[in-house]
């Protein structure tokens, strides 16, 4: 582990995009108390403004920061990307054990809802569940949530299947290890650094699925400033403020490449370690 | 073969019948007590509506939807809503259509040059540019597009006036799709080429373009056709963020805008034809992959399913 975390760090790629994503979250959970505006102050005097020293990205319509609203809105965006990627990531490692270690009809079982899940496009189904749960409840996190769990749930099953076959899985059951305890050490420390980075990729996936939850108006809505909310804000004025629009294009773009590149970076330093299964 | 693909052409209806009680129960639990009106017909006599009771009402939805083509009455203005969705899913099935053309037409030789380059620069420029559409929201790259094609260098319109206008939308749809068929035909091709036979192919004197293009393309198309569906089902999902960014008027839009106003009836034709088109797809999908791998061909009967090899 220690020679994979010195792969990882030797990468200037990984170790880039690790600084963006830290830059990122770091603007976002401190410039709003650093901003001299809120994110919902009006200021009729500022309407629409051109990036300036007083405004660095502009004014909208209404004269607020999009500096400060795209700080709060980062937070809403990343806080619900992590934590519905990290909720597929914990329901899918669950899912993936149960389906491997367990096998037969459990197995087979858990992959047909797999199957039936991955089946139905993730956006629909957060649009779905938006819906006809109730809005503004944030039920749509439950469906980016579950839209994530499937493809979670294949890699470490797969992951699974061939850890119960190995020899030291025998080695442990021969001295008389239960179920629980190879699960704990044996099953779950190798299947972690694969989760760990399908996780990156689910959080991207997430990410994706949020901002255009938040461009159709669904979920997050006004005047909340969600990164995808934004973006639709913009969109009105695309011919004589772009920036309005491609500030947050721009953030989120960069994000989800960063969230990738790590997710690259992470395998690659686990596959040099030759510790990991493909 | 002819037995099973009956079986699952007759199948469409019950589970689009299933899908709309799904829906049904979902919505007649979020309205609460009232759920005598859910759907709104056009030969309603305002005042004395008939209050049927969930299972009569769901009878007559199912009923009217495939016996009459009655989609019940829009949820805004007093017209049929049938013609409206009709008009809508042509739309929509018309881009979807192009782009999923446009997808393959990309997406395979992409995938192949990369599988045949790898690890050379070729590969690693499609495989990150690849990685990097898959996961961009289609409104970044309508936006790109638009910026770059339209407000910069003045080649289309935004509005979408005439027939080239449409370009934008088609290459915004088309290109998520295309990377993910790359990503996949990459993978396909490149285990393919290091298959045993492959060598022995080459050892007996066989072109490297002759080996690629009739023996070990063959192997890697049925991945590449595995993702039909889903590909498909990506671009009807892509289709409601492009729809809205064009204002385009079609079933995404209408989507959206039922959510937004809460309309049920709207929104119950819409599920209802997405629920219809997703099946046809899947069905056309496994016949597309029983036309690529003809091994399957043998094992489909009656009450067999189709367990597809090139799936993970």
């Amino acid at each position: 582990m220690k020679g994979a975390r010195r792969t990882f760090f030797s990468d200037p790629v990984s170790v880039l995009a690790l600084a963006v994503l830290a830059a990122v979250i770091l603007f976002c959970i401190v410039y709003p108390f650093v901003s001299p505006y809120g994110y919902d102050e009006v200021n009729t005097a500022e309407r629409q403004q051109m990036p300036s020293a007083k405004h660095p990205f502009g004014t909208d319509y209404l004269g607020r920061d999009l500096l400060v609203r795209m700080a709060y809105g980062g937070r809403l965006t990343l806080s619900v990307a992590f934590l519905t990627g990290l909720m597929a990531a914990a329901a899918g490692t669950v899912t993936g054990i149960a389906c491997g270690y367990a096998g037969g009809l459990t197995d087979s079982l858990g992959m047909r809802v797999m199957d039936a899940i991955s089946s139905v496009p993730g956006l629909l189904l957060a649009i779905v569940f938006d819906y006809l749960l109730g809005m503004g409840r944030g039920n749509f996190l439950f469906g980016i949530a579950i839209a994530g769990i499937p493809p979670f749930a294949r890699i470490v099953r797969a992951a699974v299947l061939e850890i119960r076959q190995s020899s030291y899985v025998a080695a442990s059951r021969a001295l008389g290890a239960g179920h629980f305890h190879i699960i704990k050490e044996h099953v779950l420390h190798n299947v972690m650094p694969l989760a760990a980075v399908q996780a990156s990729t689910s959080v991207a996936d997430a990410l994706t699925t949020c901002t255009i939850l938040g461009y159709i108006g669904v979920g997050i809505s006004p005047p909340r400033p969600e990164w995808g909310v934004l973006f639709d804000m913009g969109r009105k004025q695309l011919r004589s403020m772009p920036h309005l629009s491609l500030i947050p294009a721009a953030a989120i773009t960069i994000c989800i490449v960063c969230l990738y590149l790590l997710g690259n970076g992470i395998r690659d330093s686990l596959s040099a370690r030759g510790g990991s299964h493909e | 073969m002819l037995g099973y693909f009956c079986k699952r052409i007759l199948l469409i209806i019950p589970t689009v019948m299933a899908v709309i009680l799904l829906v049904f129960v979902l919505m007649a639990s979020l309205m609460g007590t009232d759920t005598s009106r859910m759907i709104r017909y056009e030969d309603d006599v305002p005042g004395e509506a008939p209050r049927l009771s969930f299972l009569q009402q769901y009878g007559k939805y199912c009923f009217r939807v495939f016996v009459r083509g009655d989609f019940g009455e829009n949820d805004s203005y007093n017209s049929p809503l049938g013609e409206d969705l009709m008009e809508r899913t042509a739309m929509t099935l018309r881009m979807t259509g192009i782009s999923v053309i446009a997808t393959y037409l990309l997406g395979l030789p992409l995938g192949i040059l990369a599988a045949c380059r790898r690890g050379r620069w070729q590969d690693r420029l499609i495989t990150s540019l690849t990685t990097f559409f898959s996961a961009l929201p289609s409104f970044c790259l309508a936006l790109g597009f638009v910026l770059l094609f339209s407000l910069r260098l003045r080649w289309v319109n935004v509005t979408l006036q005439n027939d080239a206008d449409y370009l934008i939308p088609l290459a915004t749809l088309a290109i998520a799709g295309a990377a993910n068929v790359a990503k996949v035909t990459r993978a396909g091709m490149a285990e393919a080429l290091d298959r045993p036979f492959i060598l022995s192919l080459r050892s007996l004197g066989l072109s490297r373009r002759s080996v690629i293009f009739r023996h070990a393309l063959k192997s890697a198309l049925i991945p590449a056709f595995s993702v039909f569906g889903t590909v498909c089902a990506n671009l009807i999902c892509g289709s409601i963020v492009v729809e809205r960014f064009f204002n385009i008027r079609g079933l995404g839009s209408c989507i959206i805008g039922a959510v937004g106003s809460r309309a049920t009836t709207t929104l119950m034709g819409c599920m209802t034809i997405v629920a219809l088109i997703m099946c046809v797809l899947s069905v056309a999908a496994d016949l597309l992959f029983v036309i690529i791998d003809p091994s399957l061909r043998k094992s489909l009967t009656f009450g067999s399913t189709l367990r597809r090899r090139g799936e993970r």
